[in-house]
């Protein structure tokens, strides 16, 4: 087990090297830095020449790189061309609002996907049942930034029941601003989180389903309800048990979409998360912010899929790690 | 693999009956949008710019001519929703055609011949799924610097062969060592022949399952990214498109340009999803299930 973690985290290391490495050298070859740092009307051959000696663009592209990843090591990914402040503050000050975000949707997609999942199929011919399934169909059929925007027109602008744009009022968590405990941050919360989750709620809901749904058809089921046991006891106790290893590995895999799509749900809300951010220094060709943040991302994704690994181990006792 | 009694299955299913017409029709409309389409959007001399944001043809304020209304340089609704079908199918099906190509090449690859290729190419595979495809489209979007369907359908590519290699992979390892392969070799094949015609005929439908439904996920992704402004051409815009052209509008009233080709995107994706679910149920259920 020990053994098999630190050659994950190496491995994991080397993914986000590659990463880094890729995104760098890629948007090296995109767009003018220079004309991204001093804008159009500082743009002047002196001003260039100046920036291009200083920042180094003269330079092969792999020996930029391998500055960059000198310095990375020591936790300095560089200055941001557009705030002009380090990239690893710019992007540390719109982490708590994303992550917040991807906790309330993953929070929804687990419980309005894998409860009534586990539920319904304990009856999989009722009315309710086949309700979820056909609901479910539509829910996967509804692209997320279609179902922001009718969200927004529907409960904010016609209803106006909730607040349309932003993140509310937040309180100081030592350096961590949560908007779990106001009001207002809650009730911005609420629709870009279920916006988020629809799509996942209806994907996981499915999974759930068809895994009970053959853990229900097999032998120690039968045994266990002719053993007089509580059906619930039966679903969630023996059923679900064994139901819910490939759950564990698309809720690592779901943290990774999570973050691909929070990019649509933070544009549609003006949400103050990562996803604007990328948005944004993809327009204003900020190469540090952008190959930090994929960074970040990667470390996200990988260490996510880490996590399921390590907690599929405990769901299922027969993995062993060698 | 596909005889009539598969066929007398689906069409006993009217949700599938339905699908399947909606889609031929859908597909017809790409192909001849002015069958119905009274304009031709795409052409500048067809706007009307006189009929600026115009209500759908039954509300008060409409125009007889505009069924579903026009637009906000004065392009009718109905057409441009028509016309928006040709650039969305086109990503979605050159996409899923391309990426099935060549995962299912390379999963054969991996997995019938493996060494240190094939357990490299499965690392890349099995890494890059791990990571949210759109992500990846917009940052090669981003960085390839130009626009047009081309690029959507590059950028949509790189992130979708993925699955087609890894479902490829799992299926030919479990197939190569049963007896019909061996008895392949016995009678002097080659191994071309026998990828050919034993392990592809035997593993591909999962993949064809995958792919059918994933038509539906591709353009989901392709109106997302028109929807975050680094879609294709503006001038001849996908579904996707459309509705994020009204975006700007929607909050004041005007519903009619974001609601329509929606309610017409979701119809198109649900076809596709009913369809991809019984073809599922249909075609060996118990295999694309382990997999997926």
């Amino acid at each position: 087990m020990f053994g098999y973690m630190i050659r994950r985290l190496f491995s994991s290391a080397v993914v986000i090297i590659l990463v880094s490495g890729f995104t760098f050298i890629i948007s090296n070859y995109t767009g003018d830095p220079v004309l991204t740092i001093v804008g159009k009307y500082g743009l002047t051959k002196a001003n260039r020449q100046r920036i291009v000696e200083k920042y180094g663009f003269d330079k092969p592209v792999f020996i930029q790189y391998s500055k960059f990843l000198l310095r990375a090591i020591h936790g300095d990914l560089g200055t941001s061309f557009v705030w002009r402040r380090p990239v690893i503050e710019v992007i540390a000050r719109r982490i708590p609002a994303s992550v917040e975000l991807l906790i309330a949707a993953l929070f929804i997609a687990l419980t309005f996907g894998i409860g009534p999942g586990v539920i319904l199929s304990g009856k999989p011919r009722s009315v309710p049942s086949k309700l979820a399934f056909v609901l479910s169909l539509v829910g996967l059929s509804i692209p997320t930034f279609v179902s922001g925007i009718l969200f927004l027109t529907i409960f904010c602008v016609v209803l106006k029941w909730l607040p349309a744009f932003g993140r509310g009022g937040t309180i100081k968590l030592g350096f961590w601003p949560t908007g779990f405990l106001t009001i207002s941050g809650l009730k911005h919360l609420i629709m870009p989180a279920i916006t988020l989750s629809l799509y996942q709620v209806a994907f996981m809901f499915r999974l759930t389903h068809s895994e009970m749904m053959e853990q229900l058809g097999r032998q120690y089921i039968q045994t266990a309800r002719s053993k007089g046991i509580y059906e619930w006891k039966v679903l969630f106790k023996h059923a679900f048990k064994n139901a819910s290893k490939p759950l564990v590995v698309v809720i690592g895999l779901s943290v990774g979409i999570f973050l691909g799509f929070s990019i649509v749900t933070e544009a549609i809300f003006q949400w103050p998360g990562l996803g604007n951010l990328l948005m944004s220094s993809i327009a204003a060709n900020d190469r540090p912010v952008i190959v930090a943040y994929l960074m970040f991302i990667s470390m996200v994704v990988v260490f996510s899929n880490f996590g399921a690994d390590i907690i599929l181990g405990f769901v299922d006792p027969r993995i062993r790690y060698d | 693999m596909l005889h009539s009694k598969f066929f007398s299955h689906l069409i006993r299913d009217i949700p599938t009956v339905i699908s399947g017409v909606i889609l031929l029709l859908t597909i017809i409309l790409a192909f001849f949008p002015s069958l119905i389409a009274p304009y031709n959007p795409w052409n500048p001399a067809e706007t009307h710019l006189q009929d600026l944001l115009k209500p759908p043809s039954w509300l008060p304020g409409g125009k007889p001519g505009y069924l579903l209304g026009t637009d906000s340089v004065g392009r009718d609704m109905l057409s441009l929703i028509v016309y928006g079908v040709r650039p969305s199918l086109i990503v979605g099906f050159s996409v899923v055609l391309l990426s099935e190509i060549l995962g299912v090449a390379l999963g054969i690859w991996a997995g019938f011949y493996g060494g240190w290729l094939g357990s490299s190419i499965m690392r890349i595979a099995d890494t890059a799924y791990s990571f949210p495809a759109l992500l990846v489209a917009i940052f090669l979007i981003a960085v390839l610097e130009t626009r047009g369907l081309h690029v959507v359908i590059l950028a949509l590519f790189t992130v979708s062969w993925v699955q087609y290699c890894r479902i490829m992979f799992s299926m030919v390892k479990s197939k190569k060592e049963e007896e019909y392969i061996t008895a392949a070799y016995a009678i002097g094949l080659s191994n071309l022949k026998v990828i050919l015609k034993y392990l592809l005929p035997n593993c591909i439908s999962p993949c064809l399952v995958v792919g059918f439904v994933d038509v539906a996920r591709v353009i989901m992704l392709e109106a997302t990214l028109s929807f975050l402004g680094i879609g294709a051409s503006l001038t001849r815009p996908s579904l996707g498109q459309v509705i994020a052209s009204g975006k700007e509008v929607l909050l004041a009233g005007k519903w009619w340009i974001t609601i329509f080709p929606a309610l017409f995107l979701i119809i198109i994706i649900l076809s596709i999803n009913i369809l991809g679910e019984s073809l599922k149920c249909e075609l060996n259920p118990e295999i694309t299930e382990k997999i997926l």
